[in-house]
């Protein structure tokens, strides 16, 4: 056992390209199309198992199958000298012993009140000691070489013959169109199985299914990418797809176009670099491709939310902008009229008309006292409201409101004050402390709300007036 | 049987094995309270990343010149320890961060990080294999059995003083910071509103367990490690509902997969094959032994615990299903005395009781529950008849009082017609206690016969009942 990590030694890396380059290209053919239809079934299944919250029955599954492998072997060596390497015998001792794992687990479930995770890490446990102390017994065998039977913690993708490929692929290609042909129900089973059940589906059977088919995949990949990595193949496209998608369907074609891709990237660069374990890379580039999926996701990559942020934070800069604006115009006096709007500590009670807010110039010293603006994000939000056509220049350090610009300042103006009288009156906040409480809200109130609204507080805006501020606005300085 | 040679080196074995056992149980009691088991395999297996990518950083240090010879084995051993703490902390906040970005549950989030990790560590294995001496198989699968040949002329192996060292640090921990732990595993929201920080709690369990990881894995084998972290506490939390009690027994249950693992695995092959007639084998591995033994006491615990056990619980329904054999039986003759009142009987006990159509079991379970009347002198057995004793007809009065009252309380309350109260005021009539068969009689207003107009005995009246 001792020599199976040192028998492969590295070779020279010249000799090992050369090795690559002379490989029969029919052979990295097979091995590729076995690994990518390992990759696609592991993908489609493993989803259905993310979404049942038993992504890590895989886990189990894969540690248990070495003691299957193992039994399988000295049974088979037992009956038959030398019978014990066929796959298909090894392949189906591990069936079974992962199913086992997966029926003591339940087991444990349903007697004792020993939960989920721990019943697993016993089950896992348990059959992968066993396994390990078979595994050790199997070696005082007369018959037959067991070093091979090691090789399934890591997986021998480069060793792959036809035969084990053609088995893979088609036991690959069993595990998805069983899939595609029961997606109606297994979708079902993932997103509501009480649901199910009462709708009448066999919903045990169908549990039994999808498990089947877990095993089923994790027994097939033991060879190609070995038991502890298989997992991976059955957890991480599933999981990187809840980047791309919420709707199944969708996140079942991602997680099977990025198991596959995985896959394929990682047969080709371990038959260039043949040092680099197989399943090691496949699984890696898996992990690579996650990452690409958490950054770079439509649904929920960190990319996305990002610039969605940052919109969203500006937008409402702008529109902060603006209302500030208005604010500075209100409490100016008319042109013509003497003295402040209002006299200092009297808060105003009427309805007022509205101030002629165009052509009436403000500073930048009035908007920065009016909100503590960080000075960069004031001038970004001018500039951008100057592109948008909210704002123009008067002179060097003062704007006032285009036409479009006045419109939107009233509206924003008019829905913020809303939703003030609405905290005040409805939610008991105190006038003083209403101002940026209404901030949080305001930029995202949807239409019927402010008809509402308006509806409500019609007396302090007759036709749609905007209403007063319920609160002292701050000293604009001139 | 072959004969069994315990030698001095099975001692140093099963003490090792002992002391890396209870060194993982410790911290295995949390994380199977904490539900986060599998959090202890994830850890298992990243450690081996942590490993080889200390070891790769401190044959770097040497080869740069940084570190001196004398001192490069003790760099090696604590940069050991620190990549596979770091590695594990690094698993543990990955989850978190990946769980709730990506709206997956945080079992899904860990399957992805401990994976990519291991991946990782496999192949760094690879790249530095001919640098250096790191035996895979050895991180993989421990070599217990190897321990013997290593330590000879010690009286414990550096691997078991290791694993004691580990077992020391994690009992003091537990001990100092038990009322945190436990407040912070059972009710988290009220650790951290008394200010136990959740994260710190969270970040110091996973260190301490890649810590012990560490410790034993060189013993045991980094995967096995988690049967010896999570079986132990798992039975014990079966055994007792207890903290305290539950910590101990896990050590307990500790050292005793250790002895049973390592004597079943010199015995158990052999004698198998023997069995079966397959080929002579030698002994099995103890570090695999030990976990199926774990295994072994769990699957004990999950039958035979005391209250919630498989077999207990099968034993308190057959004794329960007894009981109401017996109380039938009373019941039974109870009302034939009532019919026959007067009259002298024609057939005879024994031609329907037990019920003739009753299954092969059920039947069984009559004549158990027969017996058990006759025995506490509820029953008379003369020939072939049965007859209720005094003291009998006493508790079958009880029986049919309960199940007439509870009849006319159906039928007082619930619109079901008359041949639909029979049913349950049999299953009922097992249950009612004289506090309850009171309030129902009150409730109904001290009612004299059941809704079919049979009469309602008294309670406990015998001398009424002419």
């Amino acid at each position: 056992m001792n020599g199976f990590l040192f028998s492969s030694a590295m070779l020279p890396v010249a000799e090992t390209l050369f090795a690559a380059l002379q490989l029969p290209a029919y052979n990295t053919q097979v091995v590729l199309a076995g690994t990518f239809l390992l990759g696609v079934a592991a993908a489609v299944t493993g989803t259905f198992m993310l979404l049942r919250g038993q992504a890590l029955a895989g886990d189990v599954v894969s540690h248990a199958t070495l003691a299957g492998v193992v039994l399988a072997f000295m049974v088979a060596e037992m009956f038959q000298a030398g019978s014990g390497r066929s796959l298909a015998v090894l392949l189906t001792g591990a069936f079974l012993a992962g199913g086992a794992a997966i029926g003591l687990t339940t087991f444990i479930l349903r007697t004792t009140r020993i939960r989920q995770d721990a019943a697993m890490a016993i089950s896992l446990g348990v059959f992968y000691g066993l396994g390990i102390s078979l595994l050790t017994v199997a070696e005082d065998f007369p018959t037959g070489n067991v070093a091979g039977l090691s090789h399934f913690l890591e997986g021998m993708t480069a060793s792959l013959r036809l035969s084990d490929v053609q088995l893979i692929g088609s036991l690959s290609l069993l595990a998805i169109v069983l899939c595609g042909v029961l997606f109606k129900e297994l979708r079902l089973l993932s997103f509501d199985r009480d649901f199910a059940a009462t709708q009448g589906w066999p919903v045990g059977l169908l549990d039994l299914v999808l498990i089947g088919l877990i095993v089923l995949v994790a027994v097939v990949g033991l060879k190609a990418v070995g038991a502890v990595l298989v997992v991976a193949l059955l957890i991480i496209p599933p999981a990187a797809a809840r980047f791309w998608s919420d709707r199944l369907s969708r996140m079942i074609l991602a997680s099977a176009v990025i198991g596959g891709a995985s896959a394929v990237c990682g047969t080709v660069i371990s038959t260039m670099l043949p040092s680099l374990a197989a399943g090691a890379v496949i699984v890696l580039s898996g992990a690579v491709l996650f990452c690409l999926s958490l950054a770079f996701g439509t649904e929920r990559g960190l990319v996305w939310q990002a610039v969605h942020h940052r919109r969203t934070t500006r937008r409402v800069d702008r529109q902060h902008l603006l209302r500030a604006v208005y604010e500075i115009i209100e409490q100016q006096p008319e042109p013509g009229e003497q003295g402040s709007r209002y006299g200092e500590g009297e808060k105003p009670d009427r309805p007022h008309p509205e101030p002629d807010i165009r052509h009436r110039p403000v500073n930048r010293a009035q908007l920065q006292n009016c909100r503590r603006w960080v000075p960069a994000r004031l001038e970004r939000s001018l500039k951008q409201s100057i592109r948008e056509g909210m704002l123009e220049p008067v002179g060097a350090d003062a704007w006032q409101l285009t036409e479009d610009g006045a419109v939107s300042a009233q509206r924003i103006v008019r829905n913020h004050r809303l939703w003030e009288m609405y905290l005040i009156s409805q939610v008991d906040i105190p006038p003083s402390h209403v101002d940026r409480d209404a901030d949080d809200v305001e930029h995202f109130l949807p239409p019927d709300v402010i008809e509402s609204l308006s509806r409500q507080f019609a007396a302090s805006s007759p036709g749609g007036q905007i209403p007063a501020s319920p609160h002292l606005l701050p000293p604009a300085e001139q | 049987m072959q004969e069994l040679h315990w030698a001095r080196g099975d001692t140093q074995v099963v003490v090792t094995a002992a002391l890396a056992g209870m060194a993982c149980a410790l911290p295995g009691n949390w994380l199977v309270l904490r539900r986060q088991s599998m959090m202890g395999d994830a850890l298992s297996h990243t450690s081996l990343l942590g490993v080889v990518g200390a070891f790769l950083l401190a044959y770097a240090a040497r080869s740069a010149g940084w570190v001196g010879e004398a001192a490069f084995d003790g760099v090696l051993v604590l940069s050991m320890y620190a990549g596979a703490i770091a590695v594990g902390v690094l698993t543990a906040v990955l989850t978190e961060w990946i769980r709730s970005l990506g709206r997956v549950e945080s079992s899904a989030a860990l399957g992805v990080v401990y994976t990519s990790l291991f991946a990782l560590g496999l192949l760094l294995v690879r790249l530095m294999a001919n640098d250096t001496h790191l035996d895979l198989n050895c991180v993989l699968f421990g070599r217990l059995e190897t321990i013997p040949l290593e330590s000879i002329g010690q009286t414990l192996p550096r691997v078991a003083w290791i694993a004691g060292i580990s077992l020391v640090i994690n009992l003091v921990l537990v001990v100092l910071l038990f009322k945190e732990l436990r407040l912070s595993a059972f009710d988290p929201a009220l650790a951290t509103t008394v200010g136990i920080s959740a994260r710190v709690m969270h970040y110091g369990l996973m260190t301490i367990t890649a810590g012990t990881i560490i410790a034993v894995f060189e013993s045991v084998g980094s995967i096995l490690v988690i049967a010896m972290l999570i079986t132990p506490a798992a039975t014990a939390s079966l055994l007792t509902r207890r903290l305290g009690v539950m910590i101990v027994l896990s050590l307990l249950l500790a050292v005793v997969a250790a002895f049973a693992g390592h004597f079943a695995a010199l015995t158990l092959p052999s004698l198998v094959m023997r069995a079966i007639g397959g080929p002579e084998v030698e002994s099995a591995g103890t570090a695999g032994m030990i976990a199926v033994a774990g295994g072994g006491l769990f699957l004990a615990a999950v039958l035979l615990a005391p209250g919630e056990g498989v077999l207990p619980r099968l034993w308190d329904r057959l004794q329960l299903r007894i009981r109401i054999e017996t109380e039938d039986l009373l019941g039974w003759l109870y009302r034939r005395e009532e019919a026959g009142r007067g009259i002298p009987l024609s057939a005879s006990v024994s031609e329907s009781w037990p019920d003739p159509a009753a299954s092969p079991f059920e039947r069984l379970l009559s004549r158990a529950g027969e017996r058990r009347a006759i025995s506490a002198g509820l029953v008379q057995r003369t020939g072939k008849e049965l007859q209720l004793t005094d003291a009998g007809r006493k508790t079958a009065e009880e029986l049919v009082r309960s199940h007439r009252l509870w009849e006319s309380y159906m039928a007082a309350h619930f619109p079901l017609p008359e041949d639909h109260l029979h049913e349950t005021a049999a299953r009922v009539e097992h249950y009612l206690g004289p506090d309850l068969r009171d309030e129902l009689s009150q409730e109904l207003s001290l009612p004299d016969e059941d809704p079919h107009g049979r009469p309602i005995p008294g309670e406990g009246r015998i001398e009424n009942r002419e």
